[in-house]
This record gives C-alpha cells, sequence and structure tokens, in this order.
C-alpha cells in the first residue's frame, strides 16, 4: 500500500474512534447526567465521521487501487496536496463548531473542497491516461 | 472473500434496505408511521453505520492485506449490528416516552457501537502499514 494511502487511512481511523466516542457520549447522554449538553457537538460527530472517516478512508483505498498506467501512479503532489486540504478544512471545520466560530467552520469547509477537487483532478488524471495507454494496446 | 466478510456485506445490504424504507415511513404524512418520533436519526444511522460501515468493515477485512486477527472481526460484527439494532428499537421508544430505563438501552447501545469502532481501528491499523 503506497504512503498516502497509508496515511490517509489511518487518519480516517483516528477519525472514526473520535467520531464514534463522541457519538456514543451524545447518545449516553439522557442516561448519564454529566453528559447532558453535548447537543452543540453533533455538528462536529458528523463532520467526524462523514469527512474524517468515510471521505478519507474512500481518498486512501482509491489512491492504492485505482488502475495506474503502465503499472505507475502519477506524481503523488495533487493527491498529497488535496489529501492536506481535507485534513486542514476537517481540523478547522470541527475546531470551529467545538469553539461556536462559523467563520472557521465555513473556511474549514471550503477547504475540504478544495482538497477533494485537487485529489479528484488526480484521479482525472489518471483514469485518463490509463484509457488512452489502454487504447493505444488495443490498437 | 472471508465468511465474515460476505456476513458484513450481507448484513450491510439489509441495513441499506431498512435504511431506506425507514426513509419512506419517515416522510408519509398519515402513513403507518406518522407520529412516532425520531425515525430521521434512526434512518440517518441505518444508513451511515449499518449500510456504509458495515459494507466497508467487511471489504477492508477481505481487500486489505491479511494478517492474523482470530475472532475480532466477528467481535466488531456482533457488537456493532447488537448496538445498532439496540438503537433502532430504541431511540423512537425513548423519545416517545422519556423513560430513564430506554436511556439506558440507548446508552448500551453507543457503547456497544463505539467498542466495535475502536475494535475495528486497532484491527486496521497494522493493516494499512503494511
Amino acid at each position: 500500500m503506497p504512503r498516502l494511502s497509508t496515511w490517509l487511512v489511518r487518519a480516517s481511523l483516528i477519525c472514526l474512534v473520535a467520531g464514534a466516542l463522541l457519538g456514543a457520549a451524545l447518545l449516553s447522554s439522557p442516561a448519564v447526567p454529566a453528559l447532558r449538553g453535548l447537543e452543540r457537538l453533533v455538528a462536529a460527530h458528523v463532520e467526524l465521521m462523514l469527512v474524517g472517516w468515510l471521505m478519507q478512508l474512500a481518498m486512501g483505498v482509491a489512491y492504492w487501487i485505482l488502475p495506474r498506467a503502465g503499472g505507475k501512479r502519477p506524481a503523488g503532489g495533487l493527491a498529497a496536496a488535496g489529501a492536506a486540504g481535507v485534513a486542514a478544512g476537517l481540523a478547522a471545520a470541527v475546531a470551529g463548531t467545538v469553539t461556536h466560530a462559523p467563520a472557521l467552520v465555513t473556511a474549514g469547509r471550503g477547504l475540504e473542497a478544495v482538497g477533494a477537487a485537487l485529489f479528484g483532478l488526480h484521479v482525472v488524471i489518471r483514469l485518463e491516461r490509463w484509457r488512452r495507454l489502454a487504447a493505444e494496446r488495443l490498437s | 472473500m472471508p465468511r465474515v466478510s460476505r456476513v458484513f456485506v450481507r448484513t450491510a445490504l439489509a441495513c441499506l434496505l431498512a435504511g431506506l424504507a425507514v426513509g419512506v415511513l419517515a416522510a408519509w404524512p398519515g402513513g403507518p408511521a406518522a407520529g412516532v418520533p425520531g425515525l430521521e436519526p434512526v434512518r440517518v444511522h441505518l444508513l451511515v453505520v449499518g449500510w456504509l460501515t458495515g459494507l466497508v468493515a467487511g471489504v477492508a477485512h477481505w481487500l486489505f492485506p491479511r494478517r492474523r486477527d482470530g475472532a475480532a472481526p466477528w467481535a466488531v460484527y456482533a457488537l456493532l449490528y447488537a448496538g445498532l439494532v439496540l438503537r433502532v428499537a430504541g431511540e423512537p421508544v425513548w423519545l416517545a416516552s422519556g423513560s430513564d430505563a430506554w436511556a439506558r438501552v440507548l446508552a448500551a447501545s453507543a457503547v456497544l457501537q463505539a467498542a466495535a469502532l475502536v475494535i475495528f481501528a486497532g484491527i486496521l491499523w497494522p493493516r494499512a502499514g503494511a
């Protein structure tokens, strides 16, 4: 498994554990008085599970497993920049929801979108190179 | 595909259908579930935990570089889906009744699901670096 995939999958696992523990605290709050008042963290739970867990996992597995033209992945700069953008955006969005800073949430989600777009560009370039090579081999 | 992966994927598909059905019931004015509280979070968790996370757990166990995990993947399966069943049953009842007993059922559901996901992360962490 390439190093970028390892980082992305492990980052997604950290978010899974953090999001699951936060979700468990939220769901337990009716039975545990000490946990009451956590409702404001529902948005952080959603962000951690959807972007942190599922999106980063999908990016990590895609970078590992999508077809490679001639057995080589394109230079990983775009994919790594995309992964960094998503991770930084996620951190900002979660921090913004926890500290009630809507501007930070907006900036974080914007950064997540830019990161996802960069990663998507890497995927498009990679698939296009693979398609061209496959077409050349067939002709 | 290992047996535990097949069981995960089949259960995930059942959760997908159940989540979509709950979505129909939640959006059906005057339907058989009209007035039942908490259907929206039940739907979201059937789809995100039961369908997506269960599917990921099953496929990851099959796809990621192999390692001897023993019975741990089965423990993840049992804890995750036992917790989800308790939540699906417990959340509407607790919201309707406000009973302390059902609040404790929800807390048990939370502990089971969190335990499953912590064990799953522990299984996958070394396999992601192989």
